[in-house]
């Protein structure tokens, strides 16, 4: 098997220093399981995930490393990390209706890249097209090949999109936002479609989601980022159980609304995320957090590692439920 | 700039805390496109030159035969005199006026005609936006330079004439952006929250349907007065247009012609000015679609 | 007071271009009371929206609030009022957000409307001082609670809450589900709650309706609904619903 794929020290700003973006980030995933960022909006995961891929905007830099397959590339080198896009490494982007060119049929945009990339020769690449999309649940693969995006409905689209993501056999595949745009039961569908064939190529997968519920779900490990850096991560089951930092809590809190009471307020947190150039001094949950004290204030805490799990707090609620 | 779901914005660049209201100001300039900075230059350098006409130069319509074909830098004639002894540069001075207030009027006219129709088309729908898009084709189909040459025998060479004349050719790109726009928008949230608010029906257009329109609206504008200046630049230069003993740039330069040769700079100076006076019209324009992220031509399509 | 009850909605059908979207909805919701209508994309929720709101008429049946048919009309204040999905989409970004909240106080004559406008933001959470601020300042959440103030400005007998929650922060919507409770509680207008989330419905709802394609599934008070749906289908949606969501067991 594989090693681990990983995200070293992952830091990415504005250029000329302005306004950063992410600080710090480390992340691993090892072959064949899922790891799930979550965040809220200026939390940083899109801009994490695009600086692992090379896809950051023009204006925004990264620093840091990418460890894939053996090889360790700096993110600062866009240009090797483009390459690695599209064979060692792969992206599902959030739309489906976005990744797909509405003038091509399914099967040529599925072989198109893989064969511009010298992935695979054009038939292997087809069989494998046939292949990928027969797990992804299709039944007339043949037919589906012809179609043109249009003809898609939105759960097919999004099967399509993680067929083609998959298409180069990728090291590392990151996933962004999947299914946002789906209704319940269709999500759930592709998403365990997309976990075992993940599994049965030993792809280590990101997933990117602000839905805390379905990355329980789905994910093996859990990292959890606000202002532009992983406040907590670990194992899913510990991490959801016993969650250590106040951030955690609140997140799994407010995605547990199911199991509430009716007509009765929710524990809830003032205030929003703090968007990027704004984030405070000292630990940037201090102004929303309920055990905020004094050293909180004024000292930013340092990731602690215990095991598979970390965190970044001066107070953590390990011992608590 | 944006990154997924964020939208970032950089810090103002080269802005001391302590800078005078002038720095301010400066900074500020200094922000906006280049293209859009030198159109403005040239209309400031324009009117500059308008001004200093106004007050310091000789009446353009004085005739001197003694100065004939005066040449340029001769003293009196900075950039020399016509056949019939008149100061091309206090001709040129005094013809930025004309043109820049017909352009202006003409401008502001169609405007508010194209607007009008615009909302009124796509707010109403049905039989009403039908009707109006007739009255649209119908004046796309008629070649403007017939029109001027059969209204100008009848409506004459005034300056109010050839204002309402040239506007009649011009409103209809206003009416198709802002109708575009307003079918875009009355899907908007914001536009059925003010109707359940019981908002008047003239709030609803102006506050509510129009000003997203505004910045294309703008750039329209900007673009359209060079081609109103061309055109009124056109029509003087066949006789169509304004006539002495106000002065305008094609008139001289119609009546330079003959004397091409010896005279050079009785066509070349007004040329050149009106040349300028276009650039500045199509660099604004372009200056304030990149300030503004927006492409007419996408749009008018 | 009337005892017609806030919402009727009686054997309402609406057919867009041939195809029929809705077929025999029919409900009362009383005043202080939330129902929630649920179910997946094209079930027709957004077009029961739109009727009850007034904006469209029923192609059959009749809605009625308050035992009036809503009709949106230049110059009257709708008893209807909405919050929408997307709050910078249901903002005015030229018009500050005073001026926004005041477009519902035409009741009101214009000296008076400032304070009230101050008191309606005090009231959703904002402080009243940046009344003169344009829409672009604000988070989304602290849109979402400048547009509740209005849709409150015009005091209505039913708020119709489309997806209000749906484009929010997750730390943010449940700041917001509170609001809708509390503001509520003090004002006493009924809510119709458009939604697919389960969650935000099991809070606020105290009945619930479930639509699939066009068609009333279910409708049930909310307590009995999610301790166990009656039909096959809503079982269904509520299990898959349940598998994609976290449940907490708190100490």
């Amino acid at each position: 098997m594989n090693g681990p794929c990983e995200g070293r020290d992952v830091t990415v700003g504005t250029v000329g220093g302005g306004v950063q973006l992410v600080e710090g980030v480390d992340l691993a995933v090892e072959a064949g399981a899922m790891l799930g960022i979550v965040g809220e909006t200026g939390a940083g995961k899109t801009v994490t995930m695009r600086a692992l891929l090379g896809l950051l905007p023009p204006g925004v830099r990264a620093h840091g490393e990418l460890r894939v397959n053996g090889d360790v590339v700096s993110l600062a080198r866009v240009g090797e990390l483009r390459r690695l896009l599209g064979s060692e490494t792969s992206v599902v982007l959030q739309n489906p209706v976005g990744m797909l060119d509405p003038m091509v049929r399914v099967g040529d945009q599925l072989v198109e890249g893989v064969v511009r990339k010298g992935v695979l020769r054009p038939a292997d690449a087809r069989a494998r097209a046939v292949s990928l999309l027969g797990q992804m649940g299709f039944r007339a693969v043949e037919h589906v090949l012809t179609l043109y995006p249009f003809q898609l409905s939105g759960g097919m689209a999004q099967r399509v999109t993680i067929a083609m993501g998959m298409m180069p056999g990728p090291r590392l595949l990151v996933v962004d936002e999947p299914t946002s745009a789906l209704d319940a039961n269709v999500r759930l569908e592709v998403l365990r479609l997309f976990k075992r064939l993940a599994q049965e190529e030993g792809t280590a997968v990101i997933l990117v989601s602000h839905d805390l519920g379905l990355v329980s779900h789905f994910c093996d490990t859990i990292a959890v980022m606000y202002a532009g850096r992983v406040v907590e991560h670990g194992p899913t089951r510990e991490l959801v159980a016993r969650p250590a930092h106040p951030y955690t809590v609140a997140l799994l809190d407010a995605s547990a609304t199911l199991t509430a009471r009716r007509r009765v307020p929710l524990r809830v947190l003032p205030g929003a995320p703090p968007r990027p150039g704004h984030w405070p001094a000292g630990c940037v949950f201090a102004p929303r957090c309920p055990h905020a004290q004094e050293r909180c204030v004024a000292e930013r805490p340092l990731p602690t590692a215990d095991g598979s799990r970390g965190w970044a707090c001066h107070f953590p609620r390990i011992e608590q439920a | 700039m944006s990154v997924g779901d964020l939208v970032v914005e950089p810090p103002r660049a080269g802005l001391p805390v302590r800078a005078s209201r002038l720095g301010r100001a400066w900074a500020r300039w200094s922000a906006l496109p280049g293209s859009l900075r030198l159109g403005l230059a040239i209309y400031a350098c324009a009117l500059a030159l308008a001004l200093v006409g106004a007050v310091a130069l000789a009446d353009p319509n004085a005739q001197d035969l003694n100065q004939a074909f005066a040449k340029p830098f001769s003293s009196g004639h900075p950039l020399g005199a016509d056949a019939l002894g008149h100061d091309v540069l206090s001709w040129i001075a005094h013809s930025v006026v004309t043109s820049l207030t017909i352009g202006v009027a003409v401008v502001a006219l169609s405007a508010v005609v194209g607007i009008v129709v615009g909302l009124v088309a796509g707010y109403a729908g049905g039989y009403v936006d039908a009707s109006l898009m007739r009255l649209v084709d119908l004046q796309l189909a008629v070649p403007p330079l017939l029109l001027f040459i059969a209204a100008s025998a009848t409506v004459g060479h005034s300056m109010v004439a050839l204002i309402l004349l040239i506007s009649v050719v011009s409103w209809v790109p206003y009416a198709r952006v802002v109708r575009t726009q307003v079918l875009v928008e009355r899907t908007r949230a914001s536009i059925s929250a003010a109707r359940l608010a019981g908002v008047s029906r003239l709030r609803l257009l102006l506050v509510h349907l129009l000003p997203p329109a505004a910045t294309l609206i703008l750039v329209l504008g900007s673009l359209q007065l060079g081609f109103v200046l061309l055109w009124e630049a056109g029509l003087s230069f066949v006789g169509l247009g304004i006539a002495p003993p106000t002065p305008s740039l094609g008139f001289m330069i119609a009546q330079g012609r003959a004397s091409l040769q010896e005279a050079w700079w009785v066509v070349v100076f007004p040329g050149t000015m009106l040349a300028l006076l276009l650039l500045a019209a199509n660099v604004v324009g372009d200056g304030l679609q990149e300030l503004f992220g927006i492409d007419v031509e996408v749009v008018e399509r | 007071m009337s005892d017609a009850a806030a919402l009727a909605v009686e054997g309402v059908s609406h057919a867009y271009a041939g195809r029929e979207v809705l077929r025999d909805v029919g409900f009362t919701l009383e005043a202080g009371r939330t129902l929630a209508v649920v179910g997946e994309s094209g079930a027709g929720k957004s077009t029961l929206s739109r009727l009850v709101a007034g904006l469209e008429l029923p192609t059959s049946g009749r809605v009625r609030v308050a035992g009036v048919a809503p009709t949106v009309r230049y110059g009257a204040v709708s008893p209807v009022q909405m919050v929408f999905q997307h709050p910078t989409e249901a903002l005015n970004r030229f018009l500050s957000v005073g001026a926004s909240v005041a477009e519902g106080l035409r009741r009101l004559p214009r000296r008076e409307r400032a304070a009230y406008v101050a008191a309606l933001l005090e009231q959703v959470g904002i402080d009243p001082s940046r009344a003169r601020e344009r829409p672009k300042t604000f988070s989304g959440g602290q849109l979402q609670r400048i547009v509740t103030a209005r849709a409150l400005a015009a005091e209505p007998k039913l708020l119709l809450c489309d997806e209000p929650t749906s484009a929010l922060d997750v730390s943010v919507q449940a700041q917001i589900v509170n609001l809708l409770l509390a503001l509520q509680e003090r004002n006493g207008f009924a809510c119709l709650l458009v939604t697919h989330d389960l969650g935000v419905a099991r809070v606020l709802a105290d009945d619930v309706l479930v639509l699939r394609d066009g068609e009333m599934v279910e409708l049930a008070p909310a307590d009995d609904f999610f301790a166990g749906p009656s039909t096959p289908y809503a079982q269904e949606l509520l299990r898959t619903t349940a598998e994609q969501m976290l449940v907490r067991e708190r100490a």
